[in-house]
């Protein structure tokens, strides 16, 4: 379904000395039609700037983007608006991803208006339709955002993403906003979603283990690079990496996480993770590893597995 | 021996749109050396439980009520006097250290003000122990980053920098709100261990949503729903016994526990639920549930509920 | 739309300089409005020159004989139409303008630079050379004040919309396929309205002390009566300061000015209050 290869974004920034940030610095990953695929990751990895890229609202700096066959970095910019509402993004913050002068009915409505080919009933009925499929009542069709909680936002959204039939939605830690409890909501429903419209899904979060119970494989990212992709259960009962490691049982995390954010800028070859591995070696900080296939399908970005 | 005591709190803002109960009542001790968390989801009245305690709610809301805190009743103290035991006494880690710190300031000339405010150093001194205080939140080299503004420290230092600002008067009690929020796991796990040893021989009201991090400070724990407790009890109690129906339904709604969340929202804080507050959303609701509210009663030593499935 | 436009009257009903502001500015609309009926004579219409205050002439005569108060009461008329007009034309140009700068980056660094230049230039100074070489008319005096007035929207609008551009809400919108034209209308638009209409106020107040300043220095319109032309003139009469003339001649003008300058404040202030966000949500 989507093919990602080599993808980098930099950024830069500074007015007096210009510096660039390697956000996204050559991640290749696949996914497949009615999977998800989890991207995990602490904040600040990058993980944004993927989804971001994908659906070409920041222009890559370089690689190759295919999506269902289609290359679009090479698309024009009517044929990419023509295929925009294939792939959707849900973002973080339910609340501001809502016009907040707009009624709830009218915001899950102008994806259909935009569309076009339905008369005002029709949307109407199709509207109520959504509200309903996302859990929630009729009469929320005449409020505002700020009248309704967080949860009730991102299902708001979430109805409005489904109003243009998606087959792909890149979802950006759409509950890390939200309780615990709606959490659960929030997750549960967007997994029965999944099922009842036949999506794909790329599932970005910061906690291990809301991926975990979200996606099929799970790829861990850190500082610009996929360090290990695999599925659920290699991550968890078989993971190579160190840094995957240190997110699954992070009460023995690294010690020295001090000390490295105090040198990470000053930091630029060989293996990202090499300032923070308990188990780096000279050569680690001269040369960057390559991902090695290790299982079928199970990718790490260490030399040390080989 | 207990430290801080509240009896009957009750807060009360009015707005426009009615009066938001946002604490109706709370009865809660705090022992020596305890450290005390409190859980509950956004909304519940946390943070004001918190700014109650230090008297920093806006002059409008309405507290009834009484703190007790080493023989005085914080509430009826007057503004100067409960200056002199804010910061000093009671310290409060705020939520969002991005807002609360002023970012014109260097980090060490705000934690140098805080020290200079109570105990009547002259700047030099205040300065040397903030950074001192810096080297005790573990920044490492102190002295540099004492110099540095708010914005060139990462999330985990600046919490690192308000956990040090709010123990740089050596108070005898920390109310933390929500310190790991929007914090990465390797870092908040880093928080959390800091916290617990700063925290050694102090008491603390430990105000969360994370029931994870709750477990690895707290000695006991206080379950919050709409404005008043429901459940306290030690915190291995909570979780191998919950009682109340909502602390069983937060536990399940929890990634690692199978992500079952409870139905319906939490009600508005201007129009309570008649009852129990819970009872909307509770499985085991009986009629009884929809007219009486149920009071607060200790099931077995130290462990405490408000639902009428055990009385 | 009307939920907002309630809610927005009833903050606005709690205003007490608002209400003051609003009820003056009232009170010279409807003077200008109904000018015709309100005053007592014909501005160009001439008696005897230079009378004091009497029962057929309240405010007496100038140094033609044209009655004061009449004069006063068509000025209205023409200092609002000058205000109000220019306000509104240099607002929907700057608008426009500062909505396409916010919104293509490149465009907008090119456009910004010219903004920034209009913008360094003290402007009164410049009006006053220009309106010199021009005819003196209503129109080019309109002209001069859309002139200098639109950059100061444009840049208040484009700020807004740089911060508006990229909220989560507008991508969102641009990924259900959307093109620009309908994001900058439908989403972004609405957003910066209630900032034009306080830009559009404070505007009209710069531009009454505008015209009345050159009015005053004799680069007004000499056909219109403007309170500024009604100084302008009082000014040249050679014993206005010696003699007890300026007390009808040019106090009531001047008052006028001010008041209406400071109705336009009031009303600009409150209604800040109201749509600034920032400010919103510190009181919330
Ligand atoms: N528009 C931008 N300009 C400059 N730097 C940016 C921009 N967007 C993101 N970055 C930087 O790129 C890095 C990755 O950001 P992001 O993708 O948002 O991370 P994540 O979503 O994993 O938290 C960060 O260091 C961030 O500061
Ligand atoms: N100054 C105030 N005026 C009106 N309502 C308030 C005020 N401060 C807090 N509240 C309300 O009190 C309730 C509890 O808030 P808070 O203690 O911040 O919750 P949390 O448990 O998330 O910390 C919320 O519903 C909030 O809207
Ligand atoms: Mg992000
Ligand atoms: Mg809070």
């Amino acid at each position: 379904m989507i093919e990602v290869e080599n993808l980098k974004k930099y950024f830069s920034t500074g007015i007096l000395r210009k510096r660039h940030i390697k956000a996204v610095n050559g991640v290749s990953f696949q996914i497949e039609r009615g999977e998800t695929l989890g991207l995990v990751g602490e904040s600040g990895c990058g993980k944004t700037t993927i989804g971001r890229s994908l659906l070409r609202l920041i222009e890559p700096t370089a690689g190759k983007i295919i999506f269902d066959g289609i290359d679009l970095l090479h698309l024009k910019k009517k044929e990419l608006r023509r295929l925009r509402p294939r792939m959707q993004m849900i973002f973080q913050d339910p609340d501001a991803s809502l016009n907040p002068r707009m009624k709830i009915g009218d915001s899950i409505a102008e994806p259909l208006k935009l569309q076009g080919g339905l008369n005002k009933v029709e949307i109407k009925e199709k509207v109520s339709e959504l509200i309903e499929t996302v859990g929630l009542n009729p009469e929320h069709v005449n409020r505002y955002p700020y009248q309704l909680s967080g949860g009730q936002n991102q299902r708001v959204v979430l109805a409005r993403v489904l109003a243009v039939n998606p087959d792909f939605i890149i979802a950006d830690e759409p509950t890390s906003s939200l309780d615990v409890s709606v959490q659960a909501q929030i997750l549960n429903l967007m997994n029965h979603l999944k099922r009842e419209f036949d999506l794909t899904l790329l599932f970005i979060s910061h906690d291990l283990e809301v991926v975990r119970h979200m996606s099929d494989r799970i790829a861990v990212m850190y500082r610009g690079k996929i360090v290990e992709i695999g599925s659920v259960n290699e991550i968890f009962e078989d993971a190579k990496h160190p840094y995957t490691n240190t997110l699954i049982s992070p009460a023995s995390s690294l010690e020295d996480q001090l000390i490295f954010e105090d040198m990470k800028d000053a930091w630029d070859s060989g293996c990202v993770f090499y300032p923070r591995c308990p188990f780096n070696t000279v050569i680690c900080s001269k040369k960057e590893p390559e991902m090695v296939e290790i299982g079928k399908g199970h990718w790490v970005l260490c030399d040390r597995v080989t | 021996m207990s430290l801080l005591t509240i009896t009957h709190l009750k807060v009360h803002f009015p707005t426009q749109d009615g009066m938001v109960k946002a604490i109706d009542t709370i009865d809660l001790e705090i022992a020596n050396s305890e450290r005390l968390g409190l859980i509950g989801e956004t909304g519940c009245g946390k943070t004001v439980l918190g700014m109650s305690i230090i008297r920093l709610l806006q002059p409008s809301t309405k507290i009834e009520g009484e703190i007790w805190y080493k023989g005085k009743d914080l509430l009826k103290l007057s503004e100067g006097e409960m200056r002199k035991i804010r910061g000093k006494e009671i310290a409060m880690i705020l939520q969002n250290p991005t807002t609360s710190l002023n970012p014109v300031l260097k980090v060490g000339d705000q934690i140098a003000e805080a020290i200079q405010l109570h105990q009547g150093l002259d700047k030099r001194a205040a300065r040397e122990k903030a950074v001192e205080m810096l080297e005790s939140v573990k920044i490492p080299s102190p002295d540099k980053r004492a110099n540095e503004y708010p914005h060139e420290f990462s999330g985990g230092m600046k919490e690192r920098a308000m956990i040090a600002m709010g123990l740089a008067c050596n108070p005898s009690l920390i109310i933390a709100d929500e310190p790991t929020k929007g914090l990465d796991v390797t870092i908040k796990m880093q928080i959390v261990k800091l916290l617990k040893e700063v925290s050694r021989r102090k008491s603390m009201l430990f105000i969360t949503h994370d029931l994870g991090v709750a477990t690895q400070i707290c000695d006991n724990i206080a379950v919050m729903y709409a404005g008043e407790l429901v459940e306290y009890a030690k915190t291995e109690d909570v979780f191998k016994n919950p009682l109340h129906p909502y602390t069983q339904g937060f536990l399940n709604s929890l990634p690692n526990m199978g992500l079952k969340p409870i139905r319906g929202m939490s009600p508005s804080l201007i129009d309570l639920p008649s009852g129990c507050r819970f009872h909307p959303r509770c499985d085991h609701a009986s009629a009884k549930c929809t007219i009486e509210h149920p009071p607060m009663v200790e099931i077995e030593k130290g462990h405490s509920v408000r639902c009428f499935l055990y009385t | 739309m009307i939920e907002d436009t309630i809610a927005f009257l009833k903050g606005y009903k709690n205003s007490v300089i608002g209400l003051v502001g609003l009820g003056i500015l009232i009170f010279f609309v409807v003077v200008a409005i109904f000018a015709p009926y309100i005053a007592p004579y014909d501005p160009h219409e001439m008696y005897k020159p230079v009378r004091h205050p009497n029962s057929d002439h309240l405010l007496g005569t100038n140094h033609i004989g044209q009655d004061i108060l009449s004069e006063l009461i068509y000025g209205t008329r023409v200092s609002l139409f000058i205000a109000f007009i220019s306000s509104i034309i240099a607002s929907y140009i700057g608008t426009s303008l500062g909505l396409i700068a916010g919104y293509f980056e490149k465009f907008g660094f090119f456009f910004m630079r010219i903004v920034d230049g209009f913008l360094a230039i003290p402007r009164l100074p410049l009006i006053i050379v220009i309106a010199a070489f021009m005819r003196p008319s209503i129109w080019n005096l309109i002209f001069i004040f859309v002139f200098f007035g639109w950059p100061f929207t444009a840049r208040i609008i484009r700020s807004e919309v740089l911060s508006l551009r990229n909220r989560p809400y507008v991508d969102a919108v641009r990924m259900l396929g959307a093109g620009n034209f309908y994001i900058l209308c439908r989403h972004i638009l609405p957003n910066v309205i209630p900032l034009v209409v306080v830009q559009l106020i404070m505007e009209a107040s710069h531009v009454v002390l505008a015209e009345a300043s050159l009015s005053f220095l004799g680069l007004g319109d000499p056909t219109t009566k403007s309170w500024g032309m009604i100084l302008h003139y009082a000014f040249e009469y050679p014993t206005i300061f010696i003699s007890d003339l300026w007390k009808w001649w040019m106090l009531p003008a001047g008052l006028c000015i001010t008041f209406t300058i400071l109705s336009l404040t009031f009303i600009g202030y409150a209604l800040e209050d109201l749509v600034n966000p920032r400010l919103r949500r510190e009181i919330l």
